[in-house]
């Protein structure tokens, strides 16, 4: 049964490559990278604390609709470079003779881990918002810089009898 | 069938597309000849046409074999870059059949080593599905061209593969009660296959080739990829938790 899964799988996996079209060439086009300070602006926290005042719950919904939007289209732009850059290799690299597999998997590891954040980012403002997604964003930061700290100290304080040891 | 196998080796002929080709059309021609002989046994006698049918089917899956090297060179020849990773990517799938057959091996060393026609057939059509998934996979990653006649190639060939090697499993798998639909699948998917190569193959096109001014010193191409990956990166969080 496992052998003809793997037969199938191999022609289902033909099929799909044969179908599979590459992108246009003209997607590979400069995009440019949409400033940072759009997206302050775009989270900008008094924004939301006089839309909040104004204590007009439909007003209220089309803002940070409409704020999620503008963070979705910042966070595409960002794919949008990575994808550029990332097609960008691939076509240099076709020529160059001295290719090491290893680089490649390592280039392809990059972008899928750009990928994965993106996707983890885009979600996360998707499900709770961009101004939650910036304060969960911000408390991960704080978690894991106590747990460093904590990490340190716990390294620190294992470490000083060892070395009193060896001094005794 | 005979008569689009004819037309094809006609226009190849004609267009010197043979010279390009010559396994591709070496393979044509056999396929051609084999079912002319196997047509002649088939009057003579049932068992013979059986042996004959097996023996030119296996020829025909080594002479693919070729094909689908001649494919990969042709469409790789001006891409060292990329030939160069073909080669790890074609040598995974061999490693993974290799250490299968030792498993199967240690396992059932009668079976393995005397397997049915029908068996060894399936297991070489499957290594030709695991290369050219490689070529596909190569040139889907880095987006390469192909022209017309190469492309028609490449394509009626995988389609023609990839229904080959499902009917064959599903044949070994099921036994006798799939036997109509693989008379009418492998037949079907061998008549579109050679539409498309007739197709392809009308009038000579030579293969697009790369750009050339893209060469550039590779090591620090790549660390500024990864180096640009990493601030993207930081940049969509950096930009969320502002």
């Amino acid at each position: 049964m496992i052998g003809l899964t793997a037969f199938i799988a191999a022609s289902a996996a033909l099929l799909l490559l044969l179908f599979l079209k590459p992108p246009a060439e003209s997607e590979e086009a400069p995009a440019g990278l949409p400033d940072r300070a759009f997206m302050e602006r775009i989270l900008a926290p008094e924004d939301a604390r006089y839309i909040a005042s104004l204590r007009l719950p439909r007003v209220h919904r089309l803002f940070l609709q409409e704020r999620r939007r503008l963070a979705i289209a910042w966070l595409r732009a960002n794919r949008a470079e990575a994808t550029r850059l990332f097609a960008l290799h691939r076509r240099a690299v076709r020529q160059t003779r001295d290719v090491s597999p290893m680089m490649e998997v390592r280039v392809a590891c990059a972008f899928a881990l750009f990928m994965l954040n993106y996707a983890a980012i885009v979600g996360l403002v998707q499900w709770v918002g961009p101004f939650r997604a910036g304060a969960i964003l911000r408390l991960f930061d704080s978690l894991g810089g106590a747990m460093e700290r904590l990490s340190r100290q716990v390294a620190a304080s294992a470490g000083a009898p060892a070395s009193e040891t060896t001094h005794a | 069938m005979n008569a689009v196998l004819g037309v094809l080796l006609y226009r190849g002929l004609q267009r010197r597309l043979v010279r390009e080709y010559p396994v591709f059309y070496g393979y044509a021609a056999y396929v051609l000849c084999s079912s002319l002989v196997l047509f002649r046994l088939s009057l003579a006698s049932r068992q013979a046409y059986a042996i004959g049918y097996w023996a030119s089917d296996f020829l025909s899956v080594l002479f693919g074999m070729g094909v689908t090297w001649e494919i990969y060179d042709s469409i790789l020849t001006p891409y060292p870059g990329v030939r160069r990773m073909g080669r790890l990517f074609i040598a995974l799938p061999v490693f993974v059949l290799l250490g299968k057959f030792m498993v199967d091996l240690a396992d059932q060393p009668l079976k393995v080593l005397l397997p049915t026609t029908l068996e060894l057939e399936r297991n070489l059509r499957f290594g030709q599905a695991g290369l050219l998934i490689a070529i596909l996979s190569l040139l889907a990653y880095y987006r390469i061209s192909l022209g017309r006649n190469v492309a028609s190639l490449l394509y009626g060939y995988t389609l023609f593969i990839a229904i080959t090697v499902a009917t064959l499993a599903l044949r070994s798998a099921l036994g006798a009660a799939f036997q109509p639909w693989w008379a009418v699948l492998q037949p079907l998917a061998y008549l579109v296959t050679l539409g498309m190569w007739c197709a392809g193959l009308w009038t000579r096109e030579a293969n697009a080739l790369p750009s050339p001014e893209l060469e550039r010193e590779y090591e620090s191409l790549s660390r500024q990829t990864i180096a640009g990956m990493a601030r993207l990166r930081a940049r969509l969080a950096y930009g969320v938790r502002s």
